[in-house]
């Protein structure tokens, strides 16, 4: 038992390895500790007596934290092994990794235990690419240590490797003679520091200081005791709840500039570090539960907001950033990311964030210290976006070699196309976009009104809202099918695809209420809706196709949405029914959302089908049975006090969330499904059950 | 000492108004290393006023909120919007002693490259 993959995390720092706690990476291959998108060790194994170790059995304490049960040898047949070997492991900052062996034979045994370490210092980027290093590395022997080194020109990254039980070092790791007395143990803690060094050696990224394992456990549980405390009639809720609450707990990313403050990181391992969209869409799904990742996320975005022209970075004035990245390709600028700017929703979804993020909280303070950004968010909007001057924010990249295509969530190459397959020119205007847009102008019009005593600019955002809405409903809407278009092309056209991107145009509030039941409906139909969730292309388009990341996968974070915006227009049923079938699915997975899952219709394969992703747990994913149960509880800040307007779909029966948190201090919201459970299944799904009205997925 | 950095540094204090330069607040020493000599600057921001003193006389140095360390040569190029200042930090081109966010709130300020192809309104 090797294959497979653990990993552990910290921050930006996280440990991949095989079954057996052991690290050995080609260049193309992923496993490693990687810290600040660098991988400090490639190699990590463990060996006695020159023998390799089988597992026995693997423990996943903390998301810090795996213990590894081993033993000597390495056949496939049963070894009655008079040795066990125990391996655990805690990343913070760099790892710690406390090696104990158990002598279970009568008599002493004498071993030679070794580690053989290695580091590449390969480029998160290089390591997808497989790009030649550029710099030398080095390995220094003395104070007790085996120092693992890299340098070019003044870029240094160093892994110190140390042992508190006496060890021979040399280049290649370290070794230990020992004799374990009979029934005896043997036990030491191996340290992995890591340091990222200016020519001089002073630190260039200085980590907060490293917190013990107690520290970071006390941490993890006063995290899940500070949420809201859920019940309910329906087990898998109250498992997928508290899944979210823990992998958000992992999932917290602390720039060195936040001051100890965290926001979320887009995905475990690979995207741990902020991101403009994921960090913002995951923080609007958690503000009823998490409050205070918002506030870190408006911060730290609002510290890079884009001040000049640079094609190489896409950054223009007003922009909020996209990815973030600490790695040497970005550090002598072979990558755009410190940071990159290409995406053209993360700056009207700022200021979206920064208004909910009040009306939760009623931190009107933030919204004081932001108004510049947010006033500068509002003029990229019109100055920067409007790539063809008609009023719609456009998107087309001017970094061609590394800068991204697809500037909005659907970021992959054939994401956006015509009914008929074919892909549009550039720039384009996705409609979920113009969403955004109009409802950042509404938003930041109440902030204006109220925070910034600016009444004329509020009615200027206002009135330039108005406008977009008339417009957009007019150029956007397909009125013999009677649904909007998925984006306009360089020409003006429309990009006539049914998407799910659609469905966010109901939470922005841009659609004309007259024109809301048929967006429903559309999004509720057999193409669209697969009885799990709404896909992401209808399966009535030629680019349809169930595996496609973009072009027919059900998005859990997308439906999370959706069914926020069917709230907004009334559509209750419809967005308890999209809760439903988003929790059925993250029942089969064990309450952890993947990214995406297949397309296929229900009934066809009865389960979920993963999409194939190196990502997991995933930020919005992980966000989005967060943002379910607001729908479901209809919460709604209103007038400084919460609204509670449930609609629960059938099986989940009584539902409580204790202790919410907002400006109101703390309140307790109840609610109750329409019918109970009718049906008794071994494993009660909530779209099998039906309401009176017959209402179900299948 | 190059003209891009001293019309760059001696700017600051003309720039008035930008949001951008009146949400930092400290002081700032830059230190200006070439060919053995070192230029010392010193920056003291204030709700968009700012204070920049030139002095190339070593004693005169005095503690900063944020003290920031490199080549002259490269200084220049960022002052002239042809290097990246972040990322020049993280390949320890830049020394820095002191907050890393107020170097994070100062690099706004350098200008973008000298062309670019950027549309709408404003370009």
């Amino acid at each position: 038992m090797t294959g497979g993959r653990i990993a552990i995390l910290d921050g930006n720092t996280f440990v991949v390895s095989d079954t057996r706690g052991d690290i050995e990476a080609t260049p193309d291959d992923t496993a490693g500790l990687f810290s600040f998108d660098t991988r400090f060790l490639s190699k990590w194994v463990l060996t006695v007596n020159e023998q390799r170790l089988s597992t026995l059995s693997i423990d996943d304490l903390h998301y810090f934290e795996t213990r590894f049960f081993l033993v000597p040898g390495t056949g496939t047949i049963y070894i009655d092994a008079k040795l066990s070997v125990i391996r655990d492991r805690t990343v913070n900052g760099g790892f710690h990794e406390e090696l104990t062996i158990l002598n279970h034979d009568d008599h002493p045994v004498k071993l030679e235990v070794r580690v053989d370490a290695e580091a590449d210092f390969a480029d998160l980027f290089e390591v997808k690419d497989v790009v030649p290093k550029k710099g030398k590395t080095y390995t220094r022997l003395g104070n007790g240590e085996l120092a693992l080194g890299y340098q070019r020109e003044t870029f240094k990254r160093e892994t110190h490797i140390s042992s508190t039980q006496p060890a021979a070092f040399d280049e290649n790791g370290m070794s230990f003679e020992i004799t374990v007395p009979a029934h005896g143990r043997w036990t030491t803690t191996l340290r992995i520091v890591l340091s990222a060094l200016a020519s001089d050696g002073s630190p260039v990224l200085e980590a907060r200081e490293h917190r013990s394992h107690d520290e970071m456990r006390d941490d993890l549980h006063q995290w899940i005791d500070a949420a809201p405390q859920l019940d309910c009639d329906w087990p898998p809720l109250k498992t997928t709840y508290r899944r979210s609450l823990i992998d958000m707990a992992a999932l917290r990313f602390s720039p060195l500039t936040a001051d100890g403050g965290t926001l979320p990181a887009a995905g475990l391992p690979w995207f741990m570090t902020m991101f403009g969209r994921d960090s913002i869409i995951t923080s609007l799904q958690s503000l009823p539960i998490l409050p205070g990742l918002a506030e870190t996320t408006l911060r730290e975005l609002g510290a890079r907001q884009g001040t000049r022209l640079d094609d190489f970075r896409d950054e223009d004035p007003g922009r909020i950033m996209h990815e973030m990245r600490y790695g040497e390709m970005t550090a002598f600028e072979e990558r755009p990311h410190s940071p990159y700017y290409g995406t053209a929703d993360a700056t009207p979804l700022f200021v979206v964030l920064l208004d909910e993020y009040e009306r939760w909280t009623g931190d009107a303070e933030l919204v004081r210290e932001l108004e510049p950004e947010a006033r500068a968010a509002i003029a990229w909007i019109d100055d920067y976006a409007d790539l063809l001057g008609n009023g719609y924010l456009w998107y087309q990249r001017r970094n061609e070699q590394t800068g991204l295509e697809n500037q909005c969530w659907k970021d992959s190459w054939d994401s956006i196309s015509y009914r008929d397959g074919r892909l549009p020119g550039f720039p384009r205007a996705t409609c979920e976009l113009q969403g955004y847009a109009y409802d950042a102008k509404m938003r930041a019009a109440r902030l204006a009104r109220q925070y910034w005593r600016d009444p004329h600019y509020a009615d200027a955002l206002e009135k330039q809202a108005a406008q977009l809405k008339r417009r957009f409903n007019r150029d956007f809407w397909i009125s013999e099918r009677g649904h909007f278009a998925l984006a306009l092309d360089e020409t003006g056209d429309q990009v006539d695809a049914l998407s799910s991107n659609i469905g966010h145009l109901l939470w922005s509030g841009i659609v004309e209420t007259s024109k809301a039941r048929s967006v429903v409906k559309h999004l509720m139909s057999p193409q669209m809706f697969s009885g799990w969730g709404i896909r992401t292309l209808s399966t009535d388009e030629k680019r349809y196709n169930p595996i496609g990341y973009h072009v027919g996968t059900v998005w859990p974070f997308d439906n999370s949405l959706i069914a926020w915006g069917f709230r907004k227009y009334g559509f209750k049923k419809e967005a308890a029914r999209v809760a439903a079938g988003i929790l059925d699915a993250a029942d089969f997975f064990d309450g952890r959302l993947p990214e995406a899952f297949a397309g296929y219709e229900r009934p066809f394969t009865r389960y979920p089908v993963q999409y194939p992703t190196a990502c997991s747990p995933h930020a919005w994913s992980t966000g989005a049975p967060l943002l379910l149960l607001r729908t479901m509880l209809g919460l709604a800040p209103h007038d400084g006090h919460l609204i509670v307007d449930p609609a629960v779909p059938p099986g989940i029966g009584h539902l409580e969330l204790l202790n919410i948190p907002g400006r109101w201090g703390r309140v307790d919201a109840f609610a109750r499904s329409a019918a109970g459970m009718e049906r008794q299944h071994l494993r009660p799904q909530l779209s099998s059950v039906r309401d009176r009205k017959g209402f179900a997925a299948h | 000492m190059g003209q891009v950095t001293e019309a760059f540094l001696t700017g600051l204090s003309e720039r008035g108004d930008e949001p951008p330069l009146r949400k930092i607040t400290g002081t700032y020493r830059i230190d200006l290393r070439d060919n053995g000599k070192v230029d010392h600057w010193y920056l003291t921001f204030d709700g968009g006023k700012v204070s920049v003193k030139n002095s190339s006389k070593n004693g005169a140095k005095s503690r900063a909120d944020c003290h920031m360390i490199t080549d002259s040569e490269l200084f220049d190029r960022m002052a002239g919007g042809r290097a990246n200042a972040m990322a020049a930090v993280l390949r320890g081109a830049i020394l820095v002693r002191g907050d890393l966010d107020k170097v994070v709130a100062f690099q706004r300020l350098f200008p973008g490259p000298p062309s670019h192809t950027a549309r709408g309104r404003k370009q």
